[in-house]
């Protein structure tokens, strides 16, 4: 399976690095960009000379918009409106300019005089296609999210050692068959949706409510089966007119927590508690987000596992994420998670550090598809609080000290607008001073996502 | 920011055209310099440049600075600046462009416009990126622009309407200096004439935005001066529409990053991984066996009374026959039954409500012609759902000996009663000492269980009832295997040489009879004077497959025999090896001398329904506790001797180590491993290492204080590192405490509150159990366990004065005994050290402790030395609870000079007063 997984690995990296040349932005960057900025340039000193000049008009409304200036290739097409106003085609480009710049009441302005001109099919079409989204953005209620459904493939499905052998308490233990290390596949439906609805102020406040669910399927450990459902909840504060100009679109988000989780077919675990979330955008282009969590689980016994109540306790998350673009179409993001888990038994308590970069980048493919690569990396530490009776390290009892590395790459092929078929492919490697929890497991997931 | 004088900014102006290789603009009026063109012009608009004559606008013409452009009722225009700016104007409109100053280079300057009325639009261009840099004065207001668009209609009134249609922001101030912002695009604010402020920020009434973009772009006939007028087939095919409308996804791209709406979710490509570790802890704790829950298979229906006859004299062979045609009327209880190769028909009186002794010389219970009269006790429940007799024939000389009997039976408790209610059920029943008569013909017997010859005579023993937990979430009996029962029974008399002492004790699951009710099926282990006992135990079941009685309010009663039934994993109890039809007895391992031998016997013994103790059940949690264990081992070894254990045969000694204890209260059940420290003395016969386990199969957890569980089936014993068979007990001392004479307050710290102690002991046989090398027997032993204080609350300064009991193993000059005693233990958290004192077994121990970690658990340890030199001690302790309130540990005593004194066990206290 190794061999067949190390070939699955180096055929995604090969279409990779084969299709990055070919990766075609949809707005110009580099040096392409400097060629455009200098060509608009001199066509903006010829329609000084002469406005009436129809095709430097056109043109530099191109490149403007090519360049992401909105506003100077709206200048130039309302300049086209003077001289004849009958134009339902400029309409339809002013009305597309108006909806890029997010001001949509004028967009759609434009959008229905164009339509009153009973333009011909393909101007109608597309009139239409703007019209539902402006529908949809200026709607107060908004629903969006997604549908992920597909198969899993882990080689250590059940996260256990690769040796049945530990050393508890009473000498060296042979763990059962189901508690070893087991390949298995598995079945998956997961999803997530947000409603906001924005309270139509100003600051576009809004409140937001989420909801994320799984379920999954094992083939063989159906022990591990596992059904969430979460739904978050709270206002979000936007702050559009802060006094420091080096932070933009600064949000602020209180929120209430509630899960539940069942695992093989029993309840796991119940969660409620609190988070506060912040955005913003500093330095221009650097995308910021931190969030601190807290939440209560309740968790419950099975016959299966015995002390699952003694995970009962509360966590307290904090995350602090970065993400900043690179290219017009890639971007980088780090994150750091700290996690105190706090349990009723001690030796399950632990505090956690986790520190992880993914780089994501979107392109055409050579044949003109769009296609998107997630290339990301992440270390973990876990340090328990108290000695663990499950094992015996040196001859006597220890706590746990966990280490995690986490690598893999994440292949999104565009197959519709709003479907990617999802290719991924990862790496768990986890260390610990107590053998019984060092596994390493590689993974595959196939299957499309849905966008809505 | 640079600031540029008008007078400079001519010359960047200037300087900026001849660098484009441009002809020099055409002629500016000589009071003003261009600032722009007009890009389009439908007429009439004129305009005035400063000191000269008003023209009429053509398309482009040179705007200048500080010209004055006015508009007729059809006029419009559209001014191109320098910046990349536009200001279009509709009809009616007075516009004077006050202030233009550029530089091209840095793409800084200003532009302050101002409007008197009509309609404009601002689409601003590098100026209005800068803070403070575009100023457009509408007479009754200031309107300040940080990028962007947006549109105005200034009526001749002074009131004026701005909507924000994009960029950062617009300030629109009054006269006053009344100021609101705009930064949301569709949101305008009004004023209201002269003097008076904008009003609060609104969304853009429907049709507003409309009405002044109609005054703007063109008019109908007008071509705003193009020579070449565009027409829809120009806007096609030029690269605008691909570049814009086709392009919807960036369009959506764009529009996402400058309207803030709420992010979608991010996809979770990865299904998350289930947090398994602990099932894995689980899972090297307790071994769980899964299995698919079944529905409880409801009992029979009941067909009125019936029951059991348990005939203990046939030995061997079957004893237990159904009761049949059994019915109570007028006192009198009538069955038949087929025992022993006799036809009985028994005429019992059985009085309701009352538990009633035969006389000695016994009653015509209508079997006098088998059995002749019949003594010992009878019971009756009031309820008349469950009765019992203990029978003997009265006199040696009856035709047919009867030797001791249990007539058990009544009314099937409902199947209704047996369903999960929610909540956990933990009930009692008493189980009977045997009727004195009975003890007449083998001797006194107090213990439950336990051989009648075995010359107990305790008249006060600890004995507990029975206890049975029901879960709250699974029927009685259903293949959860999680309602268990526990009881346990200690008699400990005299001390030292004198003393007398056995433990016994039963615990198991109840699971469901093949075609048949709810069935007991346990184990029985037993420790007196070193010899052990062990035995299968189960409930006795009638012809209907039912064995216990009462009504739907509960269980009246049960009997229990030493029958042996297999449980599947489905919770099916079918017969095995030891079950009906092929005898029913316990067996009694003789010991210790260097020869094992086993003696077997019947048991039955009838279970009444009896009142749960206060406190019973009060609190059940999740208990992992780690302690210590200590005792006293008797090497037991057959000829010859195994080479494995060339020194192996009749020694004792201590053994001392870890105790990791499990208690799962869903599943009722209790898992725990002991696993020594390694032993080294001689006497052990080359045992370097022990570990035995028990539970979760055999098991049963109460409550906090009372548990207990015997050997377990899927982990083997070691010793050594090499698996060995065993019978082995452990149980929590509350279950059966101790006597007063043995600990005061029955406990070695009866006000502690994180602590657990118990008793433990049984065999670890090494080799073929059937023709075993060797036999290590522990009898009653002790353990000590609790919730260790983490190490990140353990006090760093301050000295805490611990007090508290001792219970040990004692083996003094070939006399083994269980000993008790009391410490005190002052400890410094600053230096980690401390001081340790205590009596036991008569015998006065002191010394110092240090702080360290033993094993792995942090704490202390020293050797300490007792009757001023004559015997020495390792203590090994840790502290439990919260700041260290308690302490606990384990300990290992013998004589300096000779072997003739070995004691071991355990100790556990609390803090006398605050650690300062």
């Amino acid at each position: 399976m190794m061999g067949r997984f190390r070939r699955l690995a180096l055929r995604v990296l090969l279409a990779l690095v084969l299709a990055l040349p070919a990766a075609n932005s949809v707005l110009a960057d580099g040096a392409d960009q400097a060629a455009l900025e200098k060509q608009k340039d001199d066509l903006f000193q010829q329609m000084l000379a002469n406005p009436a000049n129809l095709d430097v008009v056109f043109s530099y409304a191109d490149v403007s918009a090519r360049l992401g200036d909105n506003e100077a290739a709206v200048s130039a097409l309302e300049q086209m409106l003077l001289f004849n106003p009958n134009l339902p085609r400029v309409d339809l480009e002013l009305g597309a300019l108006y909806f890029r710049m997010g001001s949509f009441d004028v967009a759609r302005t434009y959008f229905d005089k164009a339509a009153s001109y009973k333009p011909p099919p393909e101007v109608q079409k597309r009139i239409d296609e703007y019209l539902a989204l402006i529908a949809r953005e200026t709607s107060p209620n908004r629903l969006s999210g997604y549908v992920f459904m597909g198969a899993q493939y882990q080689s250590d499905a059940n996260i256990a050692p690769a040796s049945s052998m530990i050393i508890s308490p009473i000498g060296p233990v042979l763990l059962t068959n189901q508690f070893v290390k087991t390949s298995d596949f598995d079945i998956f439906a997961n999803g997530s949706v947000l409603y906001s609805y924005d309270l139509g102020n100003q600051n576009h406040d809004t409140i937001e409510v989420s909801g994320t669910g799984l379920v999954n399927h094992y083939m063989k450990v159906g022990r591990l089966d596992l059904d969430f459902g979460e739904i978050t909840a709270g206002p979000r504060f936007r702050f559009p007119e802060l006094p420091l100009d080096w932070v933009g679109a600064a949000t602020v988000k209180p929120y209430a927590i509630v899960n539940e989780v069942g695992l093989g077919e029993h309840q796991y675990f119940a969660t409620y508690g609190a988070g506060l979330e912040t955005t913003g955008v500093v330095l221009g282009d650097i995308a910021l987000r931190s969030a601190f969590e807290f939440r209560q689980k309740t968790f419950s016994n099975a016959a299966d596992r015995p002390l699952s109540t003694g995970l009962t306790g509360n966590d307290k998350l904090v995350t602090l994420q970065a993400s900043k673009p690179i290219t017009s179409n890639s971007s980088l993001t780090l994150e750091f998670d700290y996690v105190d888990q706090l349990t009723k038994l001690t030796y399950y308590a632990n505090q956690s550090y986790a520190a992880a970069a993914t780089y994501h980048i979107r392109y055409d493919d050579i044949a003109g598809l769009p296609m998107e690569t997630s290339l990301y990396v992440s270390r973990l530490y876990s340090i328990y609080d108290a000695p663990d009776p499950c094992c015996v390290t040196g001859g006597g009892f220890s706590s746990r000290d966990d280490r995690r590395w986490r690598f893999g790459i994440i292949q999104g092929f565009q197959v519709a607008d709003n479907i990617e078929l999802i290719l991924q492919i990862e790496r768990n490697i986890v260390s610990s001073n107590l053998p019984l929890y060092g596994y390493t497991s590689n993974s595959v997931v196939l299957g499309p996502q849905i966008r809505f | 920011m640079r600031v540029v004088s008008p007078m400079s900014s001519r010359l960047v102006a200037l300087v900026a055209l001849l660098a484009a290789g441009l002809p020099a603009a055409a002629p500016a009026d000589a009071a003003g310099e261009r600032v722009g063109v007009n890009a389009a012009v439908n007429t009439d608009a004129n305009g005035t440049p400063p000191n000269a004559a008003t023209r009429k606008l053509v398309i482009g013409q040179e705007v200048v600075h500080n010209e004055r452009i006015v508009t007729d009722a059809k006029g419009q225009t559209q001014i191109l600046f320098l910046d990349g700016s536009s200001v279009s104007i509709g009809p009616n409109a007075d516009l004077v462009i006050d202030e233009f100053i550029y530089d091209p280079a840095t793409g800084t300057g200003k532009m302050t416009l101002t409007a008197v009325r009509g309609a404009m639009r601002f689409v601003g261009g590098k100026l209005s990126k800068q803070e403070n840099a575009v100023t457009l004065h509408i007479g009754t207001a200031t309107i300040g622009v940080r990028g962007g668009v947006f549109v105005a209609d200034i009526q001749p009134n002074g009131k004026a309407e701005v909507v924000f249609v994009y960029g950062k922001a617009v300030t629109v101030s009054g006269q006053s200096g009344c100021a609101q912002s705009l930064y949301r695009p569709g949101f305008a604010v009004d004023i209201n004439g002269p003097g008076g402020c904008p009003d609060s920020p609104h969304a853009a009434p429907p049709g507003t935005t409309a009405a002044i973009l109609n005054q703007l772009d063109g008019r109908a006939g007008a071509s705003g001066g193009a020579t070449t007028v565009p027409t829809d087939q120009t806007v096609a095919n030029s690269p605008v529409p691909n570049t814009v409308s086709n392009n919807i996804q960036v369009s959506i791209q764009q529009a996402g990053a400058n309207a803030p709406t709420a992010q979608p979710p991010a996809p979770m490509v990865s299904p998350p991984q289930v947090p398994t570790n602990q099932i894995q802890v689980a899972s090297s704790q307790s071994q769980p066996v899964v299995s698919n829950p079944q529905p409880p298979q409801p009992p029979p229906p009941s067909i009125g009374l019936a029951g059991s006859f348990d005939n203990t004299s046939i030995f061997p062979g079957p004893t237990v026959s159904p009761l049949q045609n059994t019915s109570l009327s007028n006192g009198t209880l009538n069955a038949s039954v087929s025992s022993g190769g006799q036809q009985a028909t028994f005429a019992l009186p059985l009085p309701a409500g009352r538990l009633t002794t035969l006389p000695p010389a016994g009653i015509d219970a209508g079997v006098n012609g088998v059995w002749g009269p019949l003594t010992g006790d009878t019971f009756l429940s009031a309820d008349q759902s469950f009765f019992y007799a203990d029978l003997i024939s009265a006199s040696f000389n009856a035709p047919n000996f009867l030797g001791p009997s249990l007539l058990v039976g009544g009314t099937a408790v409902p199947s209704s009663f047996f369903a999960p209610t929610g909540s956990t059920r933990i009930f009692a029943f008493n189980l009977p000492q045997a009727p004195p008569t009975i003890a007449n013909f083998t001797g006194v017997n107090t213990l439950p269980f336990f051989l009648n010859d075995d010359g107990l005579s305790d008249p006060t023993p600890s004995v507990s009832p029975l206890y049975l937990v029901a879960p709250a979430a699974n029927a009685i009996g259903d293949s959860s295997g999680s309602t268990r029962f526990l009881q346990a029974s200690l008699s400990l008399t005299g001390a030292q040489s004198g003393q007398n002492s056995a433990l016994m004790l039963a615990t198991g699951t109840v699971g469901t009879l093949q075609n048949g009710g709810p069935l007991l099926v346990g184990a029985l282990r037993g420790v007196n004077a070193g010899e052990s006992y062990f035995s299968p135990i189960s409930s006795i079941p009638d012809g209907n497959g039912n064995s216990l009685y009462g009504t739907s309010s509960g269980i009246a009663g049960f009997g229990l025999n030493s029958n042996q039934y297999v449980l599947g994993s489905n919770g099916i109890a079918t017969p095995g090896t030891a079950g009906p039809g092929n005898g029913t007895l316990a067996s009694e391992t003789e010991g210790p001398s260097t020869f094992v031998s086993n003696e077997t016997f019947p048991i039955a013994q009838p279970a009444v329904a009896t009142t749960l103790p206060a406190g019973i059940g009060a609190s059940r949690s999740v208990n992992a506790l780690v302690g210590f264990f200590g005792g006293i081992m008797t090497t037991t070894a057959t000829t010859p001797i195994s080479n494995s254990f060339p020194n192996a045969g009749g020694n004792a000694y201590a053994i001392n180590g870890i105790a990791a204890i499990g208690t799962n209260p869903a599943a009722n059940t209790v898992t725990a491993a002991f696993a020594s420290f390694g032993l080294q003395s001689p006497a052990t016969g080359g045992v370097n290492s022990v570990t035995m386990v028990f539970g979760p199969e055999q098991s049963a957890f109460v409550d906090d204080k009372n548990f207990g569980a015997v050997e377990s089936r899927s982990v083997p014993s070691q010793i050594n590192g090499q698996n060995v068979s065993s019978s082995l007990y452990m149980v929590t001392a509350n279950t059966a405490p101790p006597p007063t004479s043995f600990l005061p307050t029955q406990s070695i710290c009866s006000t502690c509150g994180y602590l657990q102690w118990g008793y433990w002991g049984g065999d670890l046989t090494s080799g073929n159990p059937a023709s075993p090398t060797r036999v290590d027997h522990g009898d009653i032993n002790f353990w000590v366990a609790g919730q260790l204080t983490p190490v990140s609350q353990l006090p760093t300064v301050g000295t805490g004065t611990y007090s508290g009991g001792i219970a040990g193993t004692v083996v003094n000059n070939g006399a083994t005994y269980a000993a008790s005693g009391s410490f005190t233990n002052t400890y410094n958290f600053a230096n980690a050290s401390g001081m340790f004192s205590g009596t036991f077994d008569t015998h006065n121990f002191n010394g110092a402790v240090a702080g360290g970690t033993a094993n792995g658990i942090p704490g202390y340890a020293g050797t300490i030395t007792g009757d001023n030199g004559g015997k020495t001690a390792t203590v090994v302790g840790a502290f439990f609870g919260p700041g260290a309130a308690e302490t606990a540990g384990t300990f290992a005593a013998h004589s300096v000079a000779n072997t003739s004194y070995t004691a071991s066990g355990i100790f556990g206290g609390k803090l006398t007063g605050p650690i300062h």
